[in-house]
């Protein structure tokens, strides 16, 4: 026999006690309701079903739905913690009205089994006092005056000291509150209550705050039928960066970001974005990229039933000037420029990449690489060869540099005269050195000075060591007054460290 | 009826490959320096061609140093480099390092390097990238034996080579043995221990076998850097040699040591 239904309680700790935070709708019917502390809770109710609030799953599902909502409009702000606020200033007619998008949007979350209340008003705060007081009312602009009157404060507050001073005071509904003079109001809860009573009567509406960066320009398509394939994904790419490429173009804009978002029918959204290096317009460019891209996605874009929306946003755009320097600029470079954003565009801006040199001795700081994307600048490459000698740095760099083990030296301050590197045994028969570099204090006080030296083994390889630390005698005369038994355990074992291989 | 024309695609490669080729392509043969080397490749190294640079895992720096020595060679002077590789190659051989090339005289700013995650993906830029014909070369790193690296590959990247112009340097570190393709020059690099009588730390010196070559000999040498010349040398065989070859330019005199470079 299956356990009778018992009311279902959230809890979480607040102020060291275990509260209420959300409960059912049989726990409301018993009387139970968010606030009460869990003891009182069970005192009411002895059979309780108690689940322990978890914030960030609360929290993921609020986002999953306003990503869902973006659908609508681009303007969907977070209200937290259990609500969401839509600006669809200028929307609904592309869903058949105002009644008609929220019993879409009502419809649609309703199906995922999560209650909702939904209303529509001239302010967001009227929306979100209607929404909490009732549920699908639309009002027209001037009239939330009465449409909110009847409402209880709670709709307007929740959980709020101001809440009981009102109850006290004999207020219980937003008419009556707003019955008295608004002087009287601020003088007694604030002037910031005053205004958000304003705004749930439909005054001073205040635009939201909303959680996705707002594009510049958009193009998106609705599909009657969900499409999956990637060959009409890929098609209604390109029919939209075409209409992208018109709207850039009144404006002589091009997008240094764009990003494409698709919806599936099941409301998961997926969104991929991608960097330009200069301002792009060009709609087969684009539609090119965003091929390459989606071909070799890690995590692929996963159609499921179908998508019965994609979008194409330029959420960066910058003027796109033709200079003067564009039309000199050689064919070569232009073509180098073009590929940079194809294997870009492929295989992610940070695997494409330059070097770009550092002013700095450290070996391993000397260069970086930078993606090429960004450009390249003038480098200067210390000239550290004198001419007629042989390379001074080697060709590949370990990073980081490798301990080398068992290593011996002639003399004690000398180069290795063996050492074991990745396990094979090196016997060095010539060695140059050593060229001290000292570490920068500014990176990491603890690093040491090195000493490096370029040694070649008997089967002629040529390897770019270093010691860790100064040898001990010299050690002592820059360090006088540090630890001395420090010094005397890094001079019986030195650190040896492989830096390189040079050619 | 399929067998007779196989027959004759057969009979067709035969008479094309019999035939050497043209003049025209014959002059754009680029001299690497080596007169052995330069006389068993018929002038030089071919542009626009696939050429296969294999070293041992203990060897690969040689390798890659080779491989973007005849790339200077043959690219025309500024153009750009693409340099693939995979991650994986970074972290068993080391990065490649900016100073290291210039050393060598190689300019470090004339490198695109492309960081993969596996060979496909390596395979795939390098392919891309040969429909650009503003590149110099393409430099392709490959680790031990992948199994999409095969025949077809390599025909796919000398047709695209042929086509653009752009030379391919397929370097293949820590492959077992040399597989079956359509490159125009193979080649086996070691590394070569510097002779006895050289006093000083010298120049980058390898042991390269030709071990195919479409439209020459093949041979093995001892080849020498010169990283201020930017050509391929022979080594000197004895001492006198080396004197007049360092009479020929500033004595590279041993540094007083201890070099030292203070960053601070």
């Amino acid at each position: 026999m299956p356990p009778a239904e018992l009311p279902l309680v959230v809890v979480a700790k607040i102020s060291n006690a275990l509260q209420l935070t959300a409960t059912d709708a049989l726990a409301v019917r018993n009387g139970l309701h968010a606030g009460l502390p869990l003891a009182d809770a069970r005192a009411r109710v002895p059979a309780l079903d108690v689940v322990e609030a978890d914030e960030a799953a609360d929290r993921a599902l609020i986002e999953a739905i306003a990503d869902w909502c973006d659908r609508f409009t681009p303007l969907v702000a977070l209200d937290l913690p259990y609500g969401l606020l839509l600006d669809v200033t200028g929307c609904a007619h592309l869903f058949g009205g105002e009644a008609a998008l929220l019993q879409s949007l009502c419809g649609f979350v309703r199906k995922q089994e999560i209650s909702v209340q939904a209303a529509i008003a001239g302010t967001s705060v009227a929306a979100r006092t209607l929404a909490r007081g009732t549920d699908g009312v639309i009002v027209q602009n001037g009239n939330e005056r009465e449409a909110v009157a009847s409402l209880p404060v709670t709709a307007l507050l929740q959980n709020d000291k101001i809440v009981y001073a009102l109850k006290r005071a004999g207020l219980k509904t937003i008419g009556e509150v707003a019955s008295r003079s608004s002087s009287e109001l601020t003088a007694r809860f604030g002037a910031s209550f005053s205004f958000l009573l304003q705004q749930a009567l439909g005054e001073n509406g205040q635009p939201i705050v909303p959680r996705r960066p707002l594009p510049d320009y958009v193009a998106e398509r609705r599909f009657a039928e969900p499409v999956a394939t990637a060959e009409v994904i890929l098609r209604t790419i390109a029919s939209l960066a075409s209409t992208l490429e018109n709207l850039l173009e009144e404006r002589d804009q091009g997008a240094r970001r764009l990003e494409a978002s698709f919806f599936r029918t099941d409301g998961a959204v997926r969104h991929i974005a991608l960097d330009t290096g200069k301002p792009l317009r060009d709609a087969t460019q684009i539609a090119a990229y965003y091929a390459e891209r989606l071909e070799v996605l890690a995590d692929p874009v996963d159609p499921g039933f179908g998508f019965d929306l994609v979008r194409l946003s330029a959420l960066a755009t910058e003027p796109l000037e033709y200079k003067a320097a564009d039309l000199e600029a050689s064919q070569d470079e232009t073509e180098i420029a073009a590929l940079i954003e194809r294997l870009s565009a492929r295989f992610g801006p940070e695997r494409i990449t330059r070097f770009l040199s550092l002013d700095t001795h450290v070996p391993e700081h000397a260069a970086a690489f930078c993606p090429a994307q960004r450009g390249q600048g003038p480098s200067a490459w210390p000239q550290m060869r004198l001419e007629g000698e042989a390379p001074r740095r080697p060709l590949h760099m370990l990073s980081p540099p490798e301990r080398i083990d068992n290593t011996m030296a002639e003399f004690p301050d000398g180069p290795p005269a063996r050492f074991v590197w990745r396990r094979a045994a090196h016997r060095i028969v010539r060695a140059e050195g050593p060229e001290r570099i000292a570490m920068e204090w500014w990176r990491d006080a603890e690093a040491k000075t090195r000493d490096y030296f370029q040694l070649e083994d008997e089967g002629g390889r040529r390897f770019w060591v270093y010691r860790d630390g100064l040898y001990d005698r010299e050690a002592d005369k820059q360090h006088d007054r540090e630890a001395e038994n420090q010094h005397d355990r890094e001079a019986e074992n030195p650190r040896w460290f492989m830096h390189g291989l040079f050619a | 009826m399929p067998r007779l024309s196989l027959a004759a695609l057969r009979e067709t490669i035969t008479r094309i490959e019999a035939a050497g080729i043209s003049l025209h392509e014959q002059a754009k043969r680029v001299e690497l320096g080596h007169a052995g080397a330069d006389a068993a490749l018929g002038g030089g190294l071919l542009p626009g061609r696939l050429h296969e640079i294999y070293a041992d895992e203990r060897d690969s720096v040689s390798g890659s140093a080779f491989a973007a020595m005849l790339a200077l060679r043959v690219s025309r002077p500024g153009s750009v480099v693409l340099w693939v590789r995979q991650g994986f190659t970074a972290q068993q051989c080391g990065e490649l390092s900016a100073q290291g090339l210039f050393d060598l005289g190689i300019d470090p700013d004339r490198m695109l390097l492309v960081k993969t995650r596996n060979v496909a993906e390596a395979l795939r830029a390098a392919s891309d990238s040969l429909t650009c014909k503003a590149l110099g070369a393409i430099m392709l790193e490959v680790w031990r034996q992948p199994k999409s690296l095969d025949l077809a590959a390599s025909r796919k990247l000398t047709l695209r080579a042929g086509k653009s112009g752009v030379t391919v340097f397929l370097i293949r570190v820590a492959a077992a043995e040399a597989m079956p393709s359509a490159a125009e020059t193979r080649w086996f690099v070691r590394v070569q221990p510097t002779p006895d009588f050289v006093g000083d730390w010298g120049n980058p010196l390898f042991e390269a076998t030709l071990a195919r070559n479409r439209h020459g000999q093949t041979g093995v040498w001892a080849m020498e850097w010169s990283s201020d010349a930017r050509v391929f040398r022979e080594v000197p065989q004895n001492p006198r040699a080396r004197i007049s070859f360092a009479a020929a330019g500033p004595d590279p005199a041993k540094p007083e040591a201890p070099r030292r470079s203070a960053a601070g």
